[in-house]
Formats: structure tokens, sequence, C-alpha cells
């Protein structure tokens, strides 16, 4: 049994003809020790999902279940909430600026769980993330980014969670801190065997860490595979399109072609059928008026394109650099 | 000649000794991208401020000259040295900050064809559509009248290129340019430089943090560390066979089984008040010389660095040669 299972998510902001339905029909699992990488540009809806799965907004509907409960059904049990944590994009926005970072950090481990040695499990969990306990008294402001990160995730870790969900947790980092936030996060996991729902737009750093990865566009999951897969073989054309867009530091692997015009269409306004069509270069007349499903191509690799579908044997034909 | 000289530009905080650029020397070709990269604090977007005389108050101008096509545009020592209408222009970091809020798009691109080109308003009117049909704004004409906060932030930067390009600059310096775009609208934007750069055959010095940005983008690379210049040379040389240790360190925090063992900048700190190299404190190769500041050494026609340890490899490969 998978650790985190959502099923069938629908998320609508507004109502009416105001209506945005930012998810719109998302599945997926997470095990125990597992990483799903989320990717997509913005306005797909994976932040959304996100605070779903974490129990900071409610579903329009659809279901999270955590470890086989009903997350949203009991989402004011303690015992529910401290399994499931999240450490947010900006540590400067994210963390109290008067708090100390021991007050941050023994906040959720004081609501969630009780007890009288929440002291000594701050210390365990600044530890945890490299940090001395003379960071205690420390705020905020006296913290650089990386470090401010790093308070983030022990104050994601100080309850035990079973999931811990990362929204673009390294996107306003310089590369070598990144590198480093991402290194500590692969050792918590192998040390707890936490499962992690890692939301990103940064392909290289989704490439290092990810078990798997599922590509979002306008609020629904186009293509799912293993990481490896995904990069190597892919098979939506928008995720061909998202990894041939990512630029490689390799200045003799320089490419001059631009893998898509023009630019994501509003949720408020989205075309009956495919809501990728008006970018596809593979559009066709069934992708105007259907909407294509998520099909089954190879083990764990599925995509939601009628082109893609209906030629299996054009799998494995696709260069790494996204192009037939 | 070049087109952009800059030799030994110098800034500090008003009343502190310490210095945040120190001897910084950049030259540009015209048609030519060059990169400037460095991590947070390394002075990338100071040296372009003070090029266009846009220090913030508490900093000062303590030495160097700037010249463009011959022309001197910034002399330390000398007042009222000024560039010329059309000399060098900024496309911002953030779009819509770049933007004024109150007024329509269309209008702000009016107002530099008008106000520094000269142009009757008719005139203007027709070309500022042109211009942003130019750069790939769809709709050009309805787009003219929005606003900047009814724009994408892809629609936005568009607009502030599409003003780089009212200007006609000859040096135009990219800040950041995609960074919160997202990579299929970077792809675009990269392209349009690349399509400005080949019809104006004006210079770009295109900051960024991305080493994979640089890679598909820039013929040059200049490295930044602690407002010191590490490092010049071809994209190709500079990632091939980079001669500064600080170059290396950043070529190898992009590889996963590198960047675990490297101390971050962050964690490491900057100081810019050592005398000597500022990179030394965290140099694994760091010897007695490292306590006087570097002068730049030749590696080659186009790359420079800016390392006593690169004089003391060649002049060991000099004796191993001659002994052979």
């Amino acid at each position: 049994m998978s650790l985190l299972s959502v099923r069938n998510l629908h998320k609508t902001y507004g109502s009416g003809a105001r209506a945005l339905p930012a998810v719109r029909g998302v599945s997926l699992d997470v095990a125990a020790g597992e990483t799903l990488a989320l990717v997509g540009e913005s306005g797909c809806g994976k932040s959304s999902t996100a605070r779903i799965v974490v129990g900071l907004a409610q579903p329009t509907s659809g279901s999270v279940s955590l470890a086989g409960e009903d997350l949203h059904a009991r989402v004011h049990d303690r015992e529910v909430r401290r399994r499931a944590q999240m450490v947010f994009q900006h540590p400067d926005q994210s963390l109290n600026p008067h708090f100390t970072v021991a007050r941050t950090v023994a906040e959720p481990a004081r609501l969630l769980v009780g007890g009288r040695d929440i002291e000594d499990r701050v210390v365990e969990a600044l530890r945890t993330v490299g940090l001395g306990p003379e960071y205690r008294a420390r705020r905020p402001r006296e913290l650089s980014g990386g470090q401010q990160q790093r308070v983030a995730i022990a104050r994601a870790l100080i309850c035990d969670p079973e999931l811990v969900v990362l929204d673009e947790p390294t996107a306003s980092l310089d590369q070598s801190v990144r590198s480093r936030v991402v290194a500590l996060l692969e050792r918590v996991q192998q040390e707890r065997q936490v499962g992690y729902l890692f939301i990103s737009h940064d392909l290289t750093t989704v490439r290092r860490i990810a078990h798997r990865v599922a590509v979002m566009y306008l609020g629904r999951i186009v293509e799912v595979a293993p990481t490896e897969e995904l990069f190597e073989n892919p098979q939506h054309p928008y995720t061909r399109a998202l990894l041939a867009a990512a630029p490689v530091p390799d200045p003799r692997r320089r490419k001059r072609v631009v893998p898509l015009r023009g630019e994501t269409p509003s949720a408020s306004d989205l075309p009956t059928g495919c809501s990728f069509q008006s970018r596809c270069p593979l559009v066709h007349d069934r992708c105007r008026t259907t909407q294509p499903q998520l099909e089954p191509l190879a083990p764990d690799h599925a995509a939601e394109c009628f082109a893609v579908a209906s030629r299996p044997e054009h799998l494995g034909v696709v260069g790494s650099d996204g192009r037939p | 000649m070049s087109l952009l000289d800059v030799r030994g530009l110098s800034v500090g905080i008003a009343g502190k000794e310490e210095l945040l650029l120190r001897d910084v020397t950049l030259s540009l070709q015209p048609g030519e991208i060059q990169g400037v990269v460095g991590e947070s604090g390394s002075g990338k977007t100071m040296a372009s401020l003070a090029l266009l005389g846009l220090l913030p108050p508490s900093v000062e101008l303590r030495g160097g000259t700037a010249a463009i096509g011959g022309r001197t545009v910034l002399d330390a020592s000398r007042r009222g040295v000024t560039r010329q209408v059309g000399d060098l222009t900024m496309v911002f970091q953030n779009p819509r900050g770049a933007l004024n809020p109150t007024m329509k798009v269309g209008h702000q691109v009016r107002r530099v064809l008008t106000k520094v080109r000269g142009k009757s308003k008719g005139e203007a009117t027709t070309e500022t559509v042109a211009l942003l049909r130019r750069v790939g704004i769809p709709g050009a004409e309805r787009v003219a009248g929005s606003y900047p906060h009814q724009l994408s932030g892809g629609m936005c930067q568009r607009v502030v290129i599409a003003m780089a390009l009212a200007y006609r600059p000859r040096v135009l310096i990219a800040d950041e340019p995609t960074t919160g775009l997202d990579v299929t609208v970077q792809a675009q934007i990269f392209d349009l430089l690349r399509e400005l750069v080949e019809e104006t055959n004006c210079g770009v010095l295109f900051i960024t943090h991305d080493l994979g940005a640089v890679a598909e983008m820039c013929d040059r690379v200049s490295v930044l560390y602690a407002g010191q210049l590490m490092e010049t040379g071809t994209t190709i040389e500079t990632f091939e066979q980079p001669r500064h240790p600080y170059t290396r360190f950043l070529l190898e925090s992009l590889s996963p089984q590198e960047s675990s063992r490297l101390t971050s900048t962050e964690e490491a700190g900057v100081d810019f008040s050592l005398p000597g190299c500022r990179f030394a404190h965290r140099c694994a190769h760091a010897f007695e010389r490292c306590s006087d500041f570097p002068q730049l050494f030749q590696a080659g026609p186009q790359h420079l660095y800016s390392c006593f340890l690169g004089e003391e490899e060649d002049d060991v490969a000099a004796q191993r040669s001659q002994l052979a």
C-alpha cells in the first residue's frame, strides 16, 4: 500500500463565470522512502495540489489518503496532521521573523505532539539539518537563505512525519547551497524512509533527487514515469518541449531551437478537448473535441496524449534531446 | 577596439574601507553576448549599476574608467563625465518592477521613442505596435493598451525588451532577464535576445547565476567572486579548461557527486576586507602568495584569470617540457 494516495483530485477557485479550475483530476501515489517530483510551469496547479495534500486547502472533490486514512475527513486530527508536513518555497516568508529558531522549530512539536522533551528534540532536529545548538537563539534575519531553508526543513522533520511536501525548496538558493540542501534531503530520506512530494520546475535538481516524475500542465498530470525513463524517453509533446527548453551547462550542446511557441493559456479560459492543443506540434482534430486520458505506455510510464497512445511503436524512437 | 572597455572598476560603501568591487576589468565586443556569473553578493549587479550611474546613495565609486566605443562614459577621477543617448541600457531582473504600474505599457514604450529618439507622436505610436509585435507579443495593439498587472511575467519582460529595442543601445545589460519565468518562455526570451544582437550588432552583458544559461547563450564569460574578477574567457575555454579554482568550484557544484563535498559560498562567507585573493580562505590550493592581490594572468589570447596558482602550474609545465 502506498503512503500517499491521491485520487481524482479537483480544486476550483471561485465560481460561476469566474471559476478557475486549478487542479482537474489529479491522481498520484507516493510510497514510503520514495520521492515523486511534480514538475510544471507556473499556474499548472502543482502548488495547489501540494497544499491540499498536507491539508492546508480543501479539495473541491476527490480524495487524499495518507497511510490508508482519509486526510480531509480527519484534517483536525493532530495525529493525521503530524504525518504530513510541508517546506515552503521562500524561507524568508515562511519563517516568522519574530520567532527564534528554537521557537519556530518547536512549534509543530508543541502543537501536534506535546511532551516534555521538546527542547531536546529541537536540538536533535537542528542537528539533523546540520545546524548546531548555537542557532537556537537566532532569528531568521540573522541567517542566510540556505540556513533559513535548513530551519524550515528542521521544523518539518521535528514531528517525525511520514510524508514531507517540498514546494520548490531550492528555488531561491545559489547553486552550491542548493546542492547541499538536496544532499541533506537525500540523507534524511535514507535514514527515516520518509516519502517526498517534491514540487519543482528545476529539472536538474529533479533528475537528481526524484525516483519518479509527474509532469503537470494546466491542472492535469500529462505524463508520469520513473525519472530516468522520463528524461531519456519522454513521450508527451509537452514533456519533450519542457526538457528541450531547459539549458544544459555544456557550451558544445547548444541548441538554437525554441521548443514551444506561445504561453500557457489561462486556466479560466480552457479549450474543450486537450488543454495543450494551442501549443502542440502534434495536434489533430480529435484533440480539439475530446479530453485524452492517461494511458499506460510501459510499466510505470503513462501519458495523456492521443498522438502518443495511438502509436505505441513510437516508443523508444525519441532521442534524448526530446525530438523524434 | 572593444565596444565596452571597463578598467579597474572599484566601488565601496561610503565611510568604509572594504571594496564591494575591486579592480574589475571587462571588455565586450560588438555583437558579443558575454555572461557575467557569480553567486549572490559577487558584485555582478553592483558592476552594472556602477556603469549605469545608478549606484545606491551609500555606495561610492572608488576607482576605474569605462569607455563605450572609445569614448569615456565613466571616470572615477573626473566629475561630469556622462553617457550619450543610445550608449547603454538595462533589462532588469523583475520586469513588473521595471515597468510603471500606473501607465499603459504601450505608452511606456512610446515615451522612449518620443523622449529619447525624438519621434513624433504619430510615428512613435506606429513604431510601438511594430516593436511589440517584433518581440513576439500576440495582439500587440490590445497589449499596448494594457497595464503591467494585466500581463504575465513573460509578457512584461517582452515589453521591457521592446523598450530596450526602442532605445537602440550599443551596450545592453541584461540582469537575470529570465529569473522567475518558465523554461519554455525563457527559451523564447533567449531567442529574442540573440535575434536582437544579430540585428543591431549591440553587445550584451548577460548577468546570471545559471551556468546552463551561460552555456546556452554566451560567447564569452566573466566569473566574479566577492567583487573580484576571477576568470574571463570564451565560454568553451572556460567550461572545458577553467584556470581559476573558483571557476572549477562553480562547475563542480553542478555535478551531484562532487557538490556534496564542497563547502557552499554561503556557509564559508565572503570577506570583503581581505587584502589578497578573496577566494584564498576557501581554496584548497591556497599558498603564501595568495595574501597578495593576484593580477590577471594570460592563459590564451582571450583567456585571463586572477590566480597565482596558474603561473606556478605553467612554470612546472615549462620545466617538465624542458626536461623532456
